[in-house]
C-alpha cells in the first residue's frame, strides 16, 4: 500500500504517553514531533497527549494495534500481555546499571526485541532510557532484614510480584493513584518508582525514605502503530525512523540529567536517600530466576544472550 | 467530527434514548466518520471498567442496601431524628450531615451519594418530603464526597497541576463545611415554605430518654463509620477496601446482631444491588469513549484558550473557567475534566496570580456541580436510581439546588483565604 | 405471552447471578484484606494478586449482564420530556423509534464486541494467566440480552396493550410496592 500514498499528503499521528509535561517522555515525544516536520518538510505532523489522556498503556498498546491511535511511549511490562518474551526485563537485578542496561538494549538484544513486535501490529522505532525503580518507604532500608515483612505497593507483574516475596515482602496490589494517601496513611509502607516520577508525583511530600535498592531497570520503548507505519511512504518511514532515533538519544540524556536533578530535590525537601548493600538483595531475589524464566519462551536462552551482551557492555 | 458527536448526541437524547445508549451511539458515529476503527469503543469501555477505585460504587450500593434492610440506618436515623428532627426540615439536614461525615470516609461523589442515598431517600419519604426533594437533596448533598477530604479529583489534580496534594486536601474542608451549611439552610427554608417534616415536640426531659434510647439502640450503627474511618486513617484499608469492609460490618450486625436480615433477603438484595451498580457503570464506561473522542480533537484545549485570550482581568477570568467548567461539567465526568483541562488552566490561573491550590478547589468544587448537570451527572444517575425515579422529574429541586451551590461557587471563587487559611498551618 | 413469560425468567435467573457475582466480588476482596493486614500481623506471608484481578473481572461482568437485566426493567435513564410533551401517538411513535435506535447501537455492539473477543485471544490476563477473551465476551454477550429484552418490551407493550412511554412495568411496580410495606414500622 505503500506506493499510493503522495509525498505531498499530510499524515497526521496522535502520540500518547502516561507521563507528565515535565517528563523524560515529553521532551523525547516532542523532539521527535519537532525533527519529524522538520526532517518530512511537514508531511508528518505528531500531536503529543501527556498524562494518559489517550488511556493507560495496556489501552493504549491495544490502540495501536488496532490502529486507533498512530503512537505511543510505553514501560515494557504492560507489553507482557500480548508479547510474553518482555517478561524476562522483569527480572530482579537484572541489569547493573542505567547505562549498562541501555547499552544492551542499544545493541543487538535490544534489536531482537523490537523485532518480535510486528507481528502483532506494532513496529518499535527504539528503546528510551531504562528507568532505575527504587523502593520508597516510611521506614529506611539499609539491608535485606530492612525489607522483610514490608507492606509494598509494585506493579502486578508476576516478575515483580515473585521478586519482592523472595525479599520477604508483602506485595499488595493497589491502583498507582491510591499509593500516595495510602503512603499517608500507612495502607502501605512503601511503594517502587524513578527518582523522577517520585518527585513528579509528589511522593516527596509523604514519603521519608528514598532506598536505592534498584531491582528492576524498567525499559521504555516508543511504538507506532503497524497500520499506520505501512500506510507511511518509504521516505517517510526512512526519516520517522532517523528522527526517533534522535529523539530517543535526546531523552536518554535528558533522563540522566532528571535523575540527578531529582536526588538533589529530594535531599533538599529532607528526604533521606539510602544507598543499601545490595550484595544480599541480588543473593536472595536471584533464586526466583528459574522459576520466571521457565514460564517465558525460550527464556534460558534469551537470559544468556543478555548475560552475554551486558559482558560486553560492563558495568 | 464534533458537530456530529454533539448533534447525534442531542438527537438521541431528545428522543429518549437511554443516556449510555445516546453516550456510546454518538461516540460510534463520530468515531465513523472520522474513519477510526470502531473497536476503539470496546478499548475505552473495558479500560474504564477495569478499575478497582470503581469496585467502591457496587460496595456502598450494597452496603447501604444491607444497612437499609438491616435495620442499622433506621436506628441511626432514630438517633439523628432525636438531635436536630425537632426543627423543620430536620431529616434533610441529616442527611447532608451524613454525606459531610461519609465523605471523609470515601473520595468519590457517586460513592458518597449512593451510601447515603439509598438510606435516607426513603426515610424522608416517611417523613413527608417529595420524594425528588429527597433524591435531589441526597445527589446534592453526595458532592461533598469529592470536596472533604480524602478525594480522587484533588489526587488527581495534584498530579496533573503539580499542586501538593497535602495542601489540597486541608483546603478542601472549609469549603465542604460551607456547602454543607448552605445546603442545610435551602432545606430549612423549603420545608418551612412548603411545610413537610413533621415535627414532635416533647419535654426536656422525654428528649434526654429519648436520646438515650436512640444512642444505645443505634451503636452499633454508630460504631460502623468509626471502624471505617479508623480503618483508613490507620492504615488498615483503601476506600475501595473499606466498603468492602462497610458491607460485611453491615450484613454481620445485620444478619446475627439486629437480625433483621433474613436469609431469603439475601440474594434479592445481592441482585438489586447489581443491576444499579450495572445502569451506573454502562454510563461512566459509555462517557469514556465520549471523553476520548472530544480529547483527541482538543476540544478542552481549544476552549481554554479561547478564555485566556478574551480577558486579563483575575475575576473576569475566574468567572469564565467557572461558566466554561459548568459547560464541560455538563458533559465530561469529573476526572476526565481535570485531567484534560487542569494542565492547561493551572498555567494561566497562576499568570493571572491565583494560587494554584485554591484554583485547584476552584475546579474540583465545579467538577462535583458536574456530577448534578445532565446528560453526563452520576450523582443524579445514582440517585435516581435508588429512588427509581427518572431526572426529568427531578429538574425542579435540581435547579434550586444548582442555584445555592452556584453562589457557593461564586463565593469560594471570590473569597481565596476560604481554601488557603488551613494549608496555612501546614 | 409465552415469550415474554420465557424471557422474564430468564431474566430472573441473570439477576441471581449478578448477585452471586457481586457476591463473590465482596469474599474476594474481603479476604484480600484479611490476607494483607490480619495475617501479616502473625507473621503469615500470603500475597493474593488474583484477588484484584478477579474481583475487577466479575465487576465487568456484572456490568453488562446487569446491564441487560436493567434494559428489560426499561430505561430509567433517559431524558422523557418530549415523548410525554407531544400527543400521545406521536409520542409513543418517538418511544418506539428510541427503542429501535438502542436495538441498532447494541446490534453495533454486538459485532464489536465479537472482534473485540477474538483480539482478546492474543493477550493474557497478568495474574491468572487466562486469554482476555474470557473478559472481553462479556460485551457481546451483554449486548446479544439487550436485544433480546429490548424486543420483549416492544413485544409485550403490543401484545399486552402497554402504553410503551409507560416505563415501569410489573417488576418494578413489585419493588415498590416492597418499598412501601418496608415502612411497617416508621423510623421516626
Ligand atoms: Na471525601
Ligand atoms: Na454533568
Amino acid at each position: 500500500p505503500t506506493e499510493s500514498k503522495k509525498s505531498t499528503e499530510v499524515v497526521e499521528l496522535n502520540l500518547g504517553h502516561t507521563l507528565s509535561p515535565q517528563s523524560h517522555y515529553q521532551a523525547m515525544a516532542t523532539k521527535l514531533a519537532e525533527l519529524a516536520a522538520q526532517k518530512s518538510n511537514g508531511t508528518i505532523k505528531i500531536s503529543v497527549f501527556p498524562q494518559s489522556q489517550l488511556g493507560g498503556e495496556v489501552k493504549m498498546i491495544q490502540s495501536a494495534r488496532t490502529g486507533s491511535i498512530g503512537m505511543l511511549v510505553t514501560a515494557q511490562a504492560p507489553l507482557e500481555n500480548t508479547v510474553k518474551e518482555y517478561s524476562i526485563f522483569d527480572l530482579p537485578y537484572l541489569f547493573d546499571s542505567i547505562d549498562q542496561a541501555n547499552q544492551v538494549l542499544g545493541g543487538e538484544v535490544g534489536k531482537k526485541y523490537l523485532g518480535m513486535l510486528p507481528q502483532h501490529g506494532l513496529v518499535g522505532l527504539g528503546w528510551l532510557s531504562v528507568m532505575e525503580r527504587n523502593v520508597f518507604s516510611s521506614k529506611p532500608i539499609k539491608s535485606v532484614d530492612d525489607i522483610k515483612s514490608f507492606k509494598i505497593r509494585i506493579m502486578q507483574s508476576p516478575g515483580y510480584v515473585k521478586a519482592y516475596e523472595a525479599l520477604g515482602t508483602q506485595p499488595t496490589p493497589m491502583a498507582y493513584s491510591e499509593v500516595y494517601l495510602s503512603l499517608q496513611q500507612g495502607v502501605v509502607d512503601g511503594a517502587d518508582t524513578s527518582p523522577d516520577q517520585f518527585v513528579e508525583d509528589k511522593f516527596i511530600e509523604v514519603s521519608k525514605y528514598y532506598n536505592k535498592t534498584k531491582v528492576h531497570y524498567l525499559p521504555a520503548l516508543l511504538i507506532i502503530s503497524k497500520a499506520k507505519w505501512d500506510k507511511l511512504t518509504p521516505d517517510q518511514q526512512k526519516v520517522l525512523q532517523e528522527a526517533a532515533n534522535e529523539a530517543l538519544k535526546y531523552g536518554i540524556d535528558y533522563y540522566k540529567k532528571a535523575y540527578d536533578d531529582s536526588i538533589e530535590k529530594m535531599k533538599k525537601a529532607g528526604v533521606q536517600v539510602t544507598e543499601p548493600d545490595l550484595t544480599q538483595f541480588k543473593k536472595v531475589s536471584e533464586k526466583t530466576y528459574d522459576q520466571l524464566l521457565k514460564e517465558i519462551p525460550d527464556g534460558k536462552k534469551l537470559f544468556d544472550e543478555i548475560q552475554a551482551a551486558k559482558q560486553k557492555a560492563g558495568k | 467530527m464534533i458537530s456530529t458527536l454533539f448533534i447525534s448526541l442531542l438527537i438521541f437524547l431528545l428522543i429518549s434514548v437511554p443516556i449510555a445508549v445516546c453516550l456510546g451511539f454518538s461516540s460510534l458515529v463520530a468515531l465513523q466518520v472520522k474513519d477510526l476503527p470502531l473497536i476503539t469503543l470496546a478499548q475505552s469501555v473495558f479500560e474504564s471498567l477495569d478499575s478497582f477505585p470503581l469496585m467502591a460504587i457496587p460496595f456502598f450500593i450494597l452496603a447501604g442496601n444491607l444497612m437499609q434492610t438491616g435495620g442499622m440506618s433506621r436506628r441511626l436515623i432514630r438517633l439523628a431524628n432525636v438531635l436536630v428532627g425537632w426543627f423543620r426540615g430536620g431529616l434533610g439536614s441529616v442527611a447532608v450531615l451524613t454525606a459531610m461525615f461519609f465523605s471523609t470516609i470515601s473520595g468519590s461523589s457517586a460513592a458518597t451519594t449512593a451510601a447515603i442515598g439509598s438510606t435516607l431517600i426513603p426515610e424522608m419519604g416517611k417523613k413527608g418530603y417529595p420524594k425528588p426533594f429527597a433524591t435531589a437533596t441526597c445527589a446534592s448533598a453526595g458532592e461533598l464526597g469529592v470536596i472533604i477530604p480524602p478525594s480522587i479529583p484533588m489526587v488527581v489534580y495534584g498530579l496533573v497541576a503539580n499542586v501538593s496534594i497535602g495542601s489540597l486536601f486541608m483546603a478542601g474542608f472549609i469549603p465542604g463545611i460551607l456547602i454543607g451549611l448552605s445546603l442545610i439552610l435551602t432545606i430549612i427554608i423549603v420545608a418551612r415554605v412548603k411545610g413537610f417534616d413533621i415535627v414532635n415536640r416533647s419535654s426536656k426531659r422525654q428528649w434526654l430518654k429519648d436520646l438515650w434510647i436512640a444512642f444505645t439502640d443505634s451503636f452499633l450503627a454508630l460504631v460502623m463509620p468509626v471502624i471505617i474511618l479508623g480503618g483508613i486513617y490507620k492504615g488498615v484499608f483503601t476506600p475501595t477496601e473499606a466498603a468492602v469492609i462497610a458491607v460485611v460490618y453491615g450484613f454481620i450486625i445485620g444478619m446475627f446482631v439486629y437480625r433483621e436480615i433474613k436469609w431469603k433477603d439475601l440474594m434479592p438484595i445481592l441482585g438489586k444491588s447489581a443491576v444499579s451498580t450495572s445502569i451506573i457503570m454502562l454510563i461512566v464506561a459509555y462517557a469514556s469513549i465520549f471523553g476520548y473522542i472530544l480529547t483527541v480533537e482538543e476540544v478542552p484545549q481549544k476552549l481554554g484558550k479561547a478564555i485566556a485570550q478574551f480577558s486579563d482581568n483575575p475575576i473576569v477570568f475566574l468567572l469564565l473557567v467557572n461558566i466554561f467548567l459548568f459547560i464541560t461539567g455538563t458533559l465530561m465526568e469529573a476526572l476526565v475534566t481535570i485531567i484534560i483541562v487542569a494542565p492547561i488552566l493551572a498555567p494561566i490561573a497562576v499568570q493571572f496570580g491565583i494560587d494554584p491550590v485554591h484554583f485547584g478547589i476552584i475546579m474540583v468544587v465545579n467538577v462535583a456541580i458536574g456530577m448534578l448537570t445532565p446528560p453526563v451527572a452520576v450523582n443524579l444517575v445514582v440517585a435516581c436510581q435508588i429512588a427509581n425515579l427518572k431526572m426529568s422529574q427531578l429538574t425542579r429541586p435540581v435547579l434550586l439546588f444548582l442555584g445555592v451551590l452556584t453562589l457557593d461557587v461564586l463565593i469560594i471563587s471570590y473569597v481565596p483565604s476560604l481554601s488557603l487559611w488551613l494549608p496555612s498551618f501546614m | 405471552m409465552a415469550f415474554v413469560r420465557w424471557v422474564d425468567k430468564v431474566n430472573k435467573w441473570l439477576e441471581i447471578l449478578v448477585g452471586l457475582a457481586l457476591g463473590v466480588m465482596t469474599l474476594v476482596v474481603f479476604y484480600q484484606v484479611l490476607v494483607r493486614f490480619f495475617l501479616t500481623s502473625f507473621g503469615e506471608q500470603i500475597s493474593a494478586p488474583w484477588t484484584e484481578e478477579l474481583a475487577r473481572y466479575l465487576m465487568i461482568w456484572l456490568v453488562f449482564i446487569g446491564g441487560a437485566v436493567a434494559a428489560r426493567k426499561a430505561d430509567s435513564n433517559a431524558v422523557e420530556a418530549l415523548i410525554h410533551a407531544v400527543p400521545p401517538l406521536v409520542g409513543k411513535l418517538i418511544k418506539i423509534g428510541a427503542h429501535i435506535t438502542s436495538l441498532i447501537f447494541y446490534a453495533c455492539i454486538f459485532v464489536i464486541g465479537l472482534e473485540w473477543t477474538q483480539f482478546g485471544l492474543s493477550e493474557t490476563a497478568p495474574v491468572m494467566k487466562v486469554p482476555m477473551s474470557y473478559v472481553y465476551s462479556a460485551m457481546s454477550i451483554g449486548a446479544g440480552l439487550m436485544i433480546v429484552n429490548t424486543i420483549t418490551i416492544l413485544v409485550d407493550a403490543y401484545v399486552n396493550k402497554k402504553d410503551i412511554r409507560d416505563t415501569s412495568d410489573e417488576e418494578v411496580e413489585a419493588a415498590l410496592a416492597d418499598y412501601k410495606s418496608d415502612g411497617k414500622e416508621a423510623a421516626v
